[in-house]
């Protein structure tokens, strides 16, 4: 029979690794870190002890409250940090452990203070309370099925615009994912699986005080999900696992080295583990075997060819119809203004976007062109003026939110998502505003089944119509630039765009035949009705493809018109052509 | 309530002082080399255990002098080994090695110092002063002085001595200072060092008033990290401004109730991420491309 000192060894190894998943999830696919998370378990252990023991609530009732108010509290704490970039959602949570671990010892009317209580039930089945191998039992199955909803939830859409936001948040914004809800979501999420292991935790052991949920447990999380490998699910296990068997080493050695050690050796080994694994060993146990396995491979058999690419069944003329805008908008920029810091980068510039036409704005390096089209998509708000899209003023819009309203933008160093194939970049602009949620996702619903492969249908005719059909599993940092161009505007077509703001699309594109087939995709893009505003430096492209030029000069607006008249306009080869211009002496400056 | 106010605005003045010390070695970091020592507050815990130590078998200045150039010396040996190995990694990483090193660094203390408190004598002997009806003890003149004179030190530094010019170069644009000669990796050395033999300092003198301990480190750096937030991460006069006040908006919540201030911090720090929009460099994605080329 298997000793119970090696099942409570097993179930407590299953409980951290419960918990450190969490983490896992937020640092790796999230890309945000918790460095108080047991501040949650604490929050929903002391819960569900309390309700059970105090009020004799069932102990597996009292976990539904505890994770419930669990998950409140950490969208509490997140909301107002998760607004900011950067991390400091990790100094937050810091700070919100250092809290609730005073809370627990002050609070001794309910908490019992810093010796805890005891009496807490144990999880009970048909009227009699657990063994150890029973416990051991559904431990196991709990985190088998968390194992097993979560790996399904970081391969569906949530895992895909997850993914897309950590390789470019920007970029992922002008496609329509809210970010910040995105993280928010996994936030508490992982706070709900960390109070779902202090419950077990505690109707396991029936006695709770605050020790496992103090600050250097957080840390035990987050070296358990470093080692285990940020981006692998069952790695929180696999690290888990890995560090009691190391713990127990380190228990049975430092004694003999050093007599008098005690709870710093715990500290030393958890901080330089840390240190150590992140250094050396970032992606962690399974990171590292998944390597090993890829290396073998590759050795034992060449790579097969891609199998020939089945082409959509939609004709060209279809998917391009099927894009057509509802509606009929014009874009109306006017006298909006903006400076950095007391540099004027745009001045009094208005300008009118007449709809299903391309509109074009050019001037020198420096003009504000870029500026123009970042105050257009909400990344820069405009110190003055107002821009009005079909009579509704997009002031204080996010990006997010004009990407899910119909406005597109490529960018002029582009903005993909690097380590997802191109289909999968398509996708997420196809699903980024609807499709299945969290929940959906982990039970994965036959409307979810049937939702993805709508979208990957979708996103395959988008590559079509742009020339990439047979690349449609090749990852992005594989593709030459000029696919890469054609796949960023695939993916802003993937938004139904009704407008599309084109931030140089011709630079870098070096051949002739793809500029040729980036003005046909244009023009399509025109013919089905959406309007485009376009930024270029390559005066043949520009003038060959805008229906009207706005000519911009140090911030300002200097003429407005037709192809031909401002290619004409005198103020403009002044000002845009000065030199050149000059330096021809009456040759053909802007063509 | 009245009646306490003298004594609250000196001890929130004298914490403040040490919260804004700290404050201003996140900020030498932060703009030298982009990275938030999460660390940075176990030195201080080191500054004042080396004193402690010390101080048993040497005069006292020279036993803070030794116990920063010995913490100085720890700065560059957790540079070496965690953060210059990861040049690479991102700012998720950078933040998560340098908390793995601030739980080593206490592991250690603990090994070596114990559990318990230690006390360290005032650094002058005398009775403390009344002025009205607060009472300033000795060391808290000492405490206010010491970071003046720091504060002050450290502005001469970086104004008008070569090195000082340097590191501020390559915290403007460490891209310019490097083809000016500059060499960041020198550069970043210093800012570590520098940081770490500052914040021992600041444990030395805050000793005598706190009692040192191995578990000092972890309270100190989040504060002193609140204060860098409150004065925009990247203001060493506002890092410093930002510790007084965190310091006496702690002293005043401890008057009415004493496990009242670590929630006065975290108050604070959401309050100031809320109320302001500090976005460092660095932080989150790159600046937006600003156009052009």
């Amino acid at each position: 029979m298997v000793s119970d000192y090696l099942l409570t060894a097993l179930i407590l190894t299953l409980t951290d690794g419960l918990a450190a998943v969490g983490l896992t999830l937020l640092a790796g696919f999230a890309g945000q870190v918790s460095l108080g998370h047991m501040a949650f378990a604490g929050i929903g252990a002391y819960t569900s002890a309390i309700l059970s023991a105090r009020f004799g609530l069932n102990p597996w009732l009292a976990m539904l409250p505890a994770t419930a108010i669990t998950g409140l509290a950490a969208a509490l704490v997140g909301a107002p940090l998760l607004r900011l970039r950067g991390h400091y959602l990790a100094l937050g949570t810091l700070g919100l452990g250092l809290v609730i671990s005073s809370a627990m010892k002050e609070l001794t009317g309910l908490t019992g203070g810093p010796s805890g209580f005891a009496g807490i039930p144990r999880l009970a089945l048909f009227g009699h309370p657990l063994s150890t191998l029973e416990y051991f039992g559904v431990t196991a199955l709990m985190a088998l099925g968390a194992g097993w909803l979560l790996t399904r939830l970081v391969r569906s859409r949530t895992g895909r615009l997850l993914q897309a936001t950590r390789d470019s948040e920007i970029g992922a914004e002008m496609t329509g994912i809210d970010a910040r809800r995105l993280k928010l979501q996994i936030f508490t999420l992982s706070a709900v699986l960390a109070a779902l292991s202090g419950s077990l935790y505690v109707h396991f052991v029936t006695f709770i005080s605050p020790g496992p949920f103090e600050m250097l447990n957080s840390l035990k999380l987050l070296v358990i999900a470093t080692l285990g490998g940020m981006r692998s699910i069952p790695g929180a296990w696999i690290g888990a696992g890995a560090l009691t068997l190391l713990m127990e080493l380190v228990r049975d050695v430092v004694p003999r080295l050093l007599p008098n050690a005690g709870g710093e050796q715990q500290m030393i080994t958890y901080g330089l583990l840390m240190v150590l694994v992140l250094v050396y060993l970032p992606d962690g146990i399974t990171g590292a075997a998944a390597r090993l396995v890829a290396r073998f491979r590759s050795k034992a058999r060449r790579p097969q060819l891609d199998r020939a690419p089945s082409s959509p069944a939609a004709s060209p003329a279809a998917i391009w119809e099927s894009l057509r805008p509802a509606r009929l908008q014009p874009l109306e920029v006017s006298r909006v203004a903006v400076s950095f810091g007391g540099f004027a980068a745009v001045r009094d510039v208005s300008f009118t976007a007449a709809p299903g036409e391309v509109t074009a704005i050019i001037g020198p390096n420096g003009a504000g062109k870029t500026t123009l089209f970042n105050l257009i998509c909400g990344l820069v708000h405009p110190t003055a003026g107002e821009i009005r899209w079909g009579g509704r003023s997009l002031r204080g819009l996010s990006p997010n939110r004009l990407a899910r309203l119909g406005l597109g933008r490529t960018f002029q160093n582009i903005r993909l998502f690097t380590h997802m194939t191109a289909l999968e970049n398509v996708m997420v602009g196809v699903e980024a505003a609807h499709g299945p949620g969290v929940l959906a996702s982990m039970l994965r619903f036959p409307q979810v089944v049937r939702a993805e492969a709508q979208t990957a249908a979708r996103a395959r005719e988008l590559l079509a119509v742009v020339g990439l059909a047979g690349e449609a599993s090749t990852k992005v940092s594989h593709l030459p630039f000029g696919k890469q161009r054609m796949l960023e505007l695939a993916r802003a077509l993937a938004i139904r765009p009704h407008l599309l703001l084109l931030d140089e699309p011709a630079s870098g594109l070096t051949s002739q035949e793809e500029r040729d087939a980036l003005v046909a995709v244009i023009r399509s893009i025109r013919e089905a009705g959406i309007s485009v505003i376009l930024v270029d430096h390559d005066m043949r492209f520009v003038m060959s493809l805008a229906d009207r030029v706005v000519v911009l000069a140090g911030g300002q607006r200097i003429a407005e018109g037709t192809p031909d008249r401002v290619q004409s306009d005198p103020n403009v080869i002044q000002a845009y052509l000065g030199e050149a211009a000059s330096a021809s002496e009456g040759g053909t400056p802007l063509t | 309530m009245w009646a306490q106010l003298p004594q609250v605005l000196v001890s929130g003045l004298t914490l403040g002082a040490i919260y804004g010390l700290v404050a201003l070695c996140f900020v030498t970091v932060f703009t030298v080399t982009r990275i938030i020592n999460f660390a940075q507050g176990e030195f201080v815990m080191l500054g004042a255990l080396l004193t402690v130590s010390l101080a048993g078998s040497m005069p006292l200045p020279v036993a803070v002098a030794a116990a920063i150039l010995i913490t100085a010396g720890a700065g560059l040996f957790v540079y070496w080994l965690a953060i210059r190995p990861a040049r690479s990694a991102s700012d998720l990483t950078l933040v998560m090695i340098t908390i793995g090193i601030s739980t080593a660094l206490r592991g250690l203390a603990l090994m070596v110092w114990g559990t318990y408190p230690s006390p360290l004598r005032p650094f002058s002997q005398g009775p403390d002063f009344v002025v009205g009806t607060a009472v300033i003890s000795r060391q808290a003149l000492w405490t206010l002085g010491t970071v003046a004179a720091a504060v002050l030190l450290l502005h001469l530094f970086f104004r008008h001595t070569r090195v000082g010019q340097a590191l501020r170069a390559c915290a403007v644009n460490p891209l310019a200072a490097r083809l000016m000669g500059i060499r960041p990796v020198l550069m970043h050395q210093i800012a570590f060092a520098l940081a770490a033999g500052l914040s021992a300092l600041g444990g030395a003198v805050v000793a005598p008033l706190t009692y040192a301990s191995y578990d000092m480190g972890l309270a100190l750096g989040l504060k002193g990290f609140v204060a860098a937030i409150m004065g925009g991460l990247v203001h060493p006069a506002g890092a410093v401004a930002g510790g007084l006040m965190l310091g006496l908006l702690e002293a005043g919540a401890g008057s009415i109730r004493s496990s009242l201030t670590d929630v006065v911090t975290f108050v604070v720090l959401l309050g100031v991420l809320l109320g302001t929009r500090v976005q460092p460099l660095g932080l989150g994605e790159r600046e937006i491309d600003a156009g052009g080329v």
